[in-house]
């Protein structure tokens, strides 16, 4: 199960390490076409536009900085935001790796143990049966991972590879949608966008049940006082 | 070797008389002679067919035939969008239950019946209002979370608010999985060395396959309630301590006032006896009974014995107190 597991390990491991690469390297063209250039000037004009639309106009409404949004114009550009996210991911995959090999370490030590004290146990006892057999190296195992599951450097393990997969799976999706969300051409709505407007939703819900709990009561009282 | 049975849980016949988004309040079919209903309310981590799993251990069957009138709460599966429900929206709807169920029948108070996680919703609600419940069933009733066994240990060392942030809801297969982990040997190897001993065992066979399809047909726990779940229940123990509240009102277990009877198991490692003693000795009541059974956290619902000993007890105690 563990090799099995291990072989979708390194191929995701892989598949992040091919994407570190394409970042890498697509920065290192960007530099090199003067892409940063080409940004850099759209800044220039932007600040340019900006202070001549403050000395046109005085007070700045709040609307008008929709113009000034001038990322989001340019598609495919990450922001910063998109690029910490990526990197977070990348950090939490690392330290989950760590942790993983860790963890198959406590696994494969505690088998052997157990193993171990099974062929010592079947050197001295008779077994009726294959049933007799399998159920006393079933019992020995078990109690050696009761062991294991309850330590100390078992939990801390469990605890940081738990912690780093959730952190690894939330910035890389964050990446994605922070992606997604500053480039004008994508037309869809991200997950975080729906989470909002399913709290909003739920909220609502909350609210009209309570609405119709008030009314309940009311009417209740109506017919009590007739 | 005998072909593999036609898994097809659920016996008995009901209706869907509330139906509210995810929630749901099913009736069953039935020509009750005993006043008092019985409402069932099982836990969110897992489906509530295990109580009429199939017509040889179907709980809810004996329940009937012994003429009582048995309602059930259907949690459902909870999807993306139901991420922000919390635990306060299951009380709201457990009152929901019990207030129809009260209007329709005529009565003043119901029979509430908690199972695992439901329990624990079941004695928070009652402590709350317990003018509306006549009697209280709790079956493996996970109160004091501060157990020393594996799944409590685990509970304790996990960060429920990075689960819910990376998947929104705690999904049933990682539930799964973390239920089968907590005994790999046992729950992952040796279940299915059984299964290969007993492949011409068409009893075996069937009662296997039933119990497989209940255990992988997990729904997730939404994001939020996970949250609630884990920190409130497992790393703060709020409702034995007294804590836990529910829109501004603390839980209060020396509301239990009523008829109770606690089921509980000796090799349950969900909810240990150990747990359930001393919350049964802190039950104010002068009505109130423990029955034990010598299996685990579901063989006190689905195991032979269980069917033979502990339900026809638990049964004629609800229905001696139902009239």
């Amino acid at each position: 199960m563990f090799e099995t597991f291990s072989n979708t390990f390194q191929a995701y491991d892989d598949f992040l390490k091919s994407l570190r690469n394409h970042f890498q390297l697509t920065f290192s063209i960007f530099e090199k076409e003067g892409y940063t250039t080409l940004l850099t000037d759209s800044i220039k004009d932007s600040i340019k536009e900006f202070r001549e639309l403050v000395e046109k106009y005085g007070d700045l409404e709040l609307y008008d900085f929709d113009r000034y949004k001038f990322v989001a114009d340019y598609p495919y550009i990450l922001t910063n935001r998109a690029l910490k996210h990526i990197s977070e991911s990348f950090e939490a995959w690392e330290r989950f790796g760590n942790d993983y090999f860790t963890f198959k370490d406590l696994m494969k030590r505690t088998y052997k143990k157990a193993v171990e004290e099974f062929v010592n146990t079947a050197k001295t006892k008779e077994f009726g049966s294959y049933s007799e057999f399998a159920n006393e190296f079933y019992n020995i195992t078990a109690k050696h991972f009761d062991e294991l599951l309850r330590s100390e450097e078992y939990l801390k393990v469990q605890s940081s590879m738990n912690s780093n997969l959730m952190d690894h799976i939330y910035h890389f999706r964050r990446f994605a949608e922070e992606a997604l969300e500053n480039n004008p051409l994508n037309p869809f709505a991200t997950v975080s966008q729906l989470d909002e407007a399913y709290k909003r939703i739920t909220d609502l819900k909350r609210k009209i049940l309570e609405l119709e709990k008030k009314i309940e009561e009311i009417s209740k009282d109506k017919v009590v006082q007739a | 070797m005998i072909e593999v049975p036609e898994t097809r849980p659920g016996v008995c016949e009901f209706e869907f008389e509330i139906e509210d988004w995810l929630f749901k309040l099913a009736h069953f079919k039935s020509k009750p002679k005993h006043k008092i209903p019985v409402l069932i309310c099982y836990a969110f981590i897992n489906r509530p067919y295990i109580l009429d799993l199939h017509e040889d251990v179907s709980v809810i069957k004996k329940m009937l035939e012994a003429k009582l009138d048995v309602w059930l709460i259907d949690w459902g599966y909870p999807k993306r969008a139901d991420k922000y429900l919390q635990l306060s929206d299951y009380i709201d709807f457990i009152d929901r239950c019990v207030e129809y169920i009260r209007q329709k029948r005529g009565v003043d108070a119901v029979t509430l019946h908690g199972y695992c996680l439901g329990s624990t919703l079941s004695v928070i609600y009652t402590s709350m209002f317990p003018e509306k419940i006549k009697n209280l069933v709790l079956q493996a009733p996970p109160v004091d979370f501060y157990t020393t066994n594996t799944l409590a240990e685990w509970a304790r060392n996990i960060n429920p608010e990075k689960i819910a942030r990376a998947l929104g809801n705690a999904t049933g297969d990682m539930l799964n999985l973390s239920f089968l982990l907590v005994d790999p040997i046992r729950l992952v190897v040796g279940k299915y060395q059984s299964l290969l001993d007993n492949m011409n065992n068409e009893k075996f066979l069937r009662n296997f396959f039933y119990m497989d399809h209940w255990i992988f047909d997990s729904p997730a726990v939404p994001g939020n309630v996970y949250v609630e779940y884990i920190t409130r229940w497992y790393h703060r123990n709020e409702v034995i301590n007294g804590v836990f509240e529910y829109r501004g009102r603390k839980i209060d277990i020396s509301n239990l006032k009523m008829p109770v009877l606690v089921l509980a198991a000796e090799k349950d490692h969900i909810t240990p006896p150990e747990s359930v003693k001393p919350f049964f000795e802190r039950i104010p009541s002068k009505d109130k009974k423990m029955i034990l059974s010598d299996k685990g956290h579901i063989g006190l619902t689905v195991s032979g014995s269980s069917q033979k000993k502990v339900w026809p007890e638990a049964i004629k105690w609800i229905v001696d107190r139902s009239d």
